[in-house]
């Protein structure tokens, strides 16, 4: 056994490196290694000649190009040949056009398509050439259940433990509660491909699915995309029609814990162009509109049919632009401009308040490092500015932490007084990396083996201005660290950490406004059961507590819950 | 750093014609911005014209790939790796590895970076769904890019074998003979200097495919 130190980091150094030692001594036992003497380019290692000691192999000829040769005693013996699992990975990366079959492994081999050669398989090849139509997507159930209190003035003879669910909680969920999946529809090749992906989030009650279409299944996403040949050292796509555009979030391949600063979503499109500068710079450039139409409203819609329209149409102009450096280095500027147009003329017979149009603009600065094996690490400053923008409703699909459009962000952090005019700036900052890529280092660590996966990520912002008096010049933060410690192929043990502190202006009794911060911290572990080191599947066993500040926890009421009990699963194909 | 530093330098080239334009502009000719701007993008509208046509033409003429001298070089010295590679790789990459479809250039001048360049997120259908995101994350170590870097010819290898040729249902359908053939064949077209036993799975790894970049 091996000295642990006290720090963390020790510790989990500790519980890795003796992993490493196995999967480098090429251990028979464990699950990958059987796929790699059954898989084929493993036999044909076996088959190969032995490598060659390092004392017969020839110095390189140095050239002015070339980097000085070794001597040959100074060139490593040769290790495993083939990759070290060499299970085949099928086109899984993320990102990647094409999926790995379903709930399998990103490394299981292909599959054949059904016979008849009409459908497809999941995981099919694609030819470049061919029209392949694919299915793809997800299933997701997570259910919480919240311990809660009895409150006060409740039913007469209440007593006992009440349960809630969906868990009655402020802050952020370490799940996405509710049941939920897509199926995503593909046919195209490379060239043009049309999309589409049907929805449903059922969070909650699920029957509610069945007569409100907010949260009913739908399509929500649907366009047709062109990659035309590169011409030159330019590379074009094209993309028309309804779907989400994503920029600005500091995670892992432009995601992460708090998402995008800037998500746009309506009918429009995109044409984005990629140029090599040099052997080592690359410039992004994109251009988007997106326009979420609505129509002239002469009376209130109510709410009993869940009618989807606001009677608010919003149009988005996006420019962007980037350059990246030795695929390391990306720095992207992101502007957007959102004017939405109040339709809704039954105000001014009805309530006598004139319609007003309202306008928001959003630019940040997306600057990412990726720092193999350390990690990657995101910072980006954003900048919002709403003018009235209360009437500005689509369009903008997401901004600070998941908040949707000028009208929820107005609400959220300008304040109910505001009417939408304010502005804020946040940054949103995430660091990702992987213990076992840092300990195995120069070898690549591919993520077959024990590994405790780490995110970190923390969102200050400020409202710097708004027409409300208790939110101008406030400021509140998010943070999230994610820890995700896989003790073999089929366990993982998690903790989670989420916080948020928020301005908060609420009405009292007697009108007066009451000022507080709105805070709630969570801590959360878990089990997580999967099918394999990297499979796209997960069942997940955890318990969350909750702290509030009084403010946040702040009707007796309605008590919120302090333990939370999930049990989900997720399985993407 | 030394490539980042001449970056910046040549970028703010424009940036200091465009102050220098507005100085003029303002202070030389005593005229606002936006008449002497209107005047000067007049005369510019032509040039930039033929400017944007010939830039077009030269970025589609301009030539990608292996070197003359280094295909040379290549042929003769892997003729088994010439003809596997004709036969499984140069339908997409091309025979000089430039690409001829969507394909990734593989050989010359700005071919195998180390990093894989950045994918368009919104374009992968899986864009507007955050769970399948989080879901599709977990096929790679946290922070990690999406394949790993390319720094020896044994990075090469290890991802050609796994991953190529294409349609992935030929994917690992080579021997391993042949994969190192198509390897030697790929380094030496890319001008990265080879023992002259070939690479093979004894060496690759003391074989940097950045050398050529000094």
């Amino acid at each position: 056994m091996r000295h642990c130190h006290a720090s963390w980091i020790a510790v989990a150094a500790c519980l890795l490196v003796p992993a490493v030692a196995q999967a480098e001594q090429g251990s028979a036992e464990s699950e990958p290694a059987k796929a790699v003497v059954e898989s084929e380019p493993a036999k044909a290692v076996v088959e190969s000649e032995p490598a060659k000691p390092a004392a017969d192999i020839q110095p390189a000829k140095a050239t002015a190009e070339s980097e000085p040769a070794k001597p040959a005693a100074d060139i490593q013996p040769s290790k495993p040949q083939a990759p070290k699992t060499a299970r085949t990975a099928i086109d899984s990366l993320p990102g990647s056009s094409t999926n790995p079959g379903f709930s399998l492994s990103p490394e299981a081999p292909p599959k054949p398509p059904a016979p008849g050669g009409r459908a497809p398989s999941f995981g099919a090849p694609v030819d470049r050439d061919a029209w392949v139509f694919r299915l793809g997507g997800r299933i997701s159930g997570f259910e919480q259940v919240g311990v809660g209190r009895t409150p006060q003035d409740g039913i007469p003879g209440q007593s006992g433990t009440i349960l809630h669910t969906p868990a009655l909680t402020v802050g952020k969920m370490p799940f996405w509660a509710g049941a939920g999946g897509t199926l995503n529809f593909q046919y195209g090749n490379q060239t043009i491909m049309a999309f589409a992906s049907l929805e449903a989030s059922m969070a909650g009650q699920e029957y509610d699915g069945y007569y409100n279409s907010q949260i009913g299944p739908r399509i929500r996403t649907a366009y047709l995309a062109a990659t035309p040949a590169p011409i030159g050292d330019t590379r074009l796509r094209f993309q028309f029609g309804a779907f989400p555009a994503n920029y600005g979030a500091p995670g892992q391949w432009g995601w992460g814990i708090f998402g995008p600063v800037l998500a746009i979503h309506g009918y429009g499109g995109t044409a984005t162009a990629n140029l090599d500068l040099g052997p080592r710079t690359q410039l992004y450039l994109e251009y988007g509109v997106a326009a979420v139409p609505e129509v002239d409203e002469a009376f209130a819609r109510g709410t009993y049919t869940d009618w989807p329209e606001s009677g608010l149409s919003t149009i988005v102009n996006h420019v962007h632009a980037g350059i990246s450096f030795d695929n390391k280095y990306f720095a992207k500027v992101h502007l957007a401009q959102a004017n939405g147009r109040d339709l809704r003329r039954w105000l001014d017979s009805a309530m006598n308040v004139t319609p007003q149009d309202g306008h928001m603009q959003v630019a940040a600065l997306e600057l990412r490092w990726v720092n193999d094996p350390y990690g990657q690490l995101g910072v980006t400053p954003v900048y919002w500015n709403f003018d009235k923008a209360v009437s500005v409703h689509g369009g903008i699909w997401w901004g600070l932490d998941w908040t949707a459009g000028g009208r929820e962000m107005s609400r959220k952090f300008l304040g109910s007084q505001s009417n939408g005019t304010g502005q804020i700036v946040a940054v949103s900052a995430e660091y990702d990396f992987s213990l076992s890529r840092i300990l195995r280092y120069p070898d690549a660590f591919d993520g077959n083996g024990r590994d405790l996966r780490v995110a970190l990520a923390f969102l200050p912002f400020w409202t710097v201005a708004s027409a409300d008096a208790n939110y101008d010049n406030t400021k509140g933060y998010y943070l999230g660290a994610t820890f995700e410690y896989v003790l073999s192929s089929w366990l993982s043990t998690t903790f989670a950490v989420f916080g948020q502190n928020l301005n908060l202006a609420m009405a009292d009794v007697s009108g007066q406004w009451q000022r507080g911060r709105a805070a709630s911290h969570s801590g959360t572990v878990g089990l997580v059961l999967h099918s394999d080191w990297q499979s796209q599947d997960r069942i997940v066993l955890a318990y969350s507590r909750y702290f509030y500040t009084a403010f946040a926890d702040n009707n007796p009421a309605r008590p919120l819950d302090h333990d939370v009990f999930t049990i989900g699963a997720s399985v993407a194909f | 750093m030394d490539g980042l530093v001449k970056f910046a330098r040549d970028s703010l080239k424009p940036a200091a014609v465009a102050a220098i334009g507005s100085v003029q502009c303002s202070v030389v000719h005593r005229r606002g911005f936006a008449s002497c701007w209107r005047g000067r993008l007049q005369t510019g509208r032509r040039w930039g014209f033929v400017g944007a046509l010939a830039f077009g033409v030269a970025c589609a003429t301009m030539p990608h790939g292996a070197t003359d001298a280094n295909m040379s070089r290549a042929r003769s010295g892997t003729a088994e790796g010439w003809a596997l590679f004709k036969e499984h790789c140069a339908r997409c990459h091309g025979e000089r590895g430039e690409s001829v479809s969507t394909a990734p250039r593989i050989m010359g001048d700005g071919a195998l970076p180390e990093y894989p360049r950045e994918r368009n997120m919104n374009a992968d259908p899986a864009s507007g769904d955050p769970e399948l995101l989080r879901l599709r994350a977990q096929t790679r170590p946290a922070g990690a890019p999406w394949r790993d870097p390319f720094r020896t010819a044994q990075d090469l290898f290890g991802y050609v074998s796994k991953k190529m040729p294409m349609p992935a249902k030929n994917a690992g359908s080579l021997s391993v003979e042949q994969y190192w053939a198509i390897i030697n064949f790929m380094v030496l077209a890319h001008g990265v200097q080879v023992p002259p036993e070939g690479i093979n799975a004894g060496n690759a790894s003391s074989v940097r495919l950045q050398a050529r970049h000094p």
